[in-house]
């Protein structure tokens, strides 16, 4: 271990590692500053260091609140899933690791596909074109990996929005529960990739989109407008 | 979950977990879900996402358990950190590369300020967790009223500098100078007290 702090970690360093955990950097000022943390050690155990810190007082303030019980269930069966193709590092000597070790060398492609959330190859199936029936309002690609539950949103046109409100993005299940997705952007060409934690419920599900009062709190049900329901299409390759 | 009584319970589950044990990481789903959801539900405001974010941390315990050590943290302040990381990566629009996984091998690298591998440096951890939960309440309530606000805004709601300016009805370039002089007294006021960051 150093024997000294990361006293060489000063002035601009020390403050985009704070403005870092908060998120409060720009897009490229982010992806320079991770960059900077995988060349720095110091910089990363000084960053580290802050981030525990930081944690400590957020827990101190934060409220309990109960997730919903089907989630425990969703975690363990991919937990599970994890499990049976490659075991955690640590550990001793048990039977596992070997086994993990031939799955590994003779699966990579398939650990990968298991294990990497970002890496994983995102192979869209179904999709959703969203609009508003209004002039000069948004549109939306919804595409969805149901193998992965992976789902991505492009905003496909720009448009305004009624002011004082957000565009949120719900699934429909079969049953008629209504699971939020997010917030959606109205900027053409971005995208966001959600893994919605959804228990067995996107294939029959339908994708609806409501106006939700801008900054508030998105609960378990609309509290706005909602101004589109669609189904899933497949998505014709070749 | 009793903080006082259950720290050393939540390390041993963690430890357990890192050898592969199923039923701790139960026991610490149980135990420490409802206060991590919150942590998630407070910066991302969106049942959807916070549950996303929920799923994700665990399974990066799963995975990663065996990057925890107790003499640098308590589990609680360990998950934590993975937790806001993870959940302010996905209240921004842009992609960060850092994922769960990857953010357990930053917070491995921490360190302690008062370093060392003897017993009486191990114990000395959570003495020194305690100091700076007081020292940062006490230097976040020594700042004058804008720039705390403002910080505030991003520390405790996870607001980006956009989003403060809207909610304070500031100018941006303002609102960034506020939070920054905020973040650099926050450090010297740490740094007074002798806790080098």
């Amino acid at each position: 271990m150093n024997p000294t702090p990361d006293n060489e970690v000063r002035g601009a360093d020390d403050l985009r590692a704070q403005e870092y955990l908060l998120g409060l950097l720009d897009a490229p000022e982010d992806r320079d500053f991770e960059q900077a943390l995988h060349r720095s050690p110091s910089l990363a155990g000084h960053t580290g260091r802050y981030a525990l810190l930081f944690a400590r007082s957020l827990m101190a303030e934060t409220e309990t609140r109960q997730p919903p019980a089907w989630l425990q269930a969703r975690i363990t069966r991919d937990r599970d899933r994890l499990d049976a193709h490659v075991r955690p590092e640590a550990g001793g000597s048990r039977l596992w690791r070997v086994a993990a070790a031939v799955v590994a060398m003779l699966g990579l492609v398939l650990i990968i596909g298991a294990t990497g959330h970002q890496t994983e190859r995102f192979a869209p199936t179904r999709e959703v074109q969203v609009a508003m029936n209004q002039a000069d309002t948004p549109s939306w690609a919804v595409r969805a990996d149901m193998a992965h539950h992976r789902v991505a949103v492009t905003v496909t046109r720009t448009g305004r929005i009624p002011a004082g409100r957000a565009p949120v993005l719900w699934v429909i299940t079969k049953t008629g529960q209504t699971i939020p997705l997010g917030r959606v952007s109205t900027h053409a060409g971005q995208t966001m990739t959600l893994n919605p934690a959804v228990y067995g419920t996107l294939q029959n599900s339908r994708i609806a989109l409501s106006l939700e009062p801008k900054s508030a709190y998105v609960g378990l049900k609309p509290k706005g407008p909602v101004v589109f329901v669609g189904h899933w299409q497949s998505i014709r390759t070749g | 979950m009793t903080m006082d009584t259950d720290i050393d319970q939540l390390a041993d589950w963690l430890e357990q977990i890192a050898l592969g044990e199923q039923r701790p990481f139960d026991l610490l789903y149980q135990a420490t879900s409802g206060k991590l959801y919150g942590l998630c539900l407070r910066i991302l405001r969106e049942e959807g996402r916070a549950q996303e974010c929920l799923q994700e941390i665990y399974l990066t315990v799963w995975r990663k358990a065996d990057r925890f050590d107790r003499r640098k943290a308590s589990a609680m302040t360990w998950l934590a950190a993975i937790t806001h990381h993870r959940a302010i990566s996905l209240a921004r629009r842009f992609r960060r590369e850092i994922t769960p996984d990857d953010w357990t091998h930053f917070l491995e690298q921490a360190e302690r300020p008062a370093s060392g591998t003897s017993e009486a440096d191990a114990n000395a951890a959570s003495d020194w967790q305690l100091l700076s939960t007081r020292l940062m309440d006490d230097c976040l309530d020594d700042l004058n009223q804008g720039p705390r606000a403002a910080l505030a805004q991003a520390f405790w709601e996870g607001s980006s500098y956009p989003e403060i300016a809207e909610r304070l009805t500031k100018p941006l370039n303002t609102v960034k100078s506020w939070v920054r002089r905020a973040l650099m007294e926050l450090r010297r006021c740490i740094e007074r007290t002798g806790a080098a960051i």
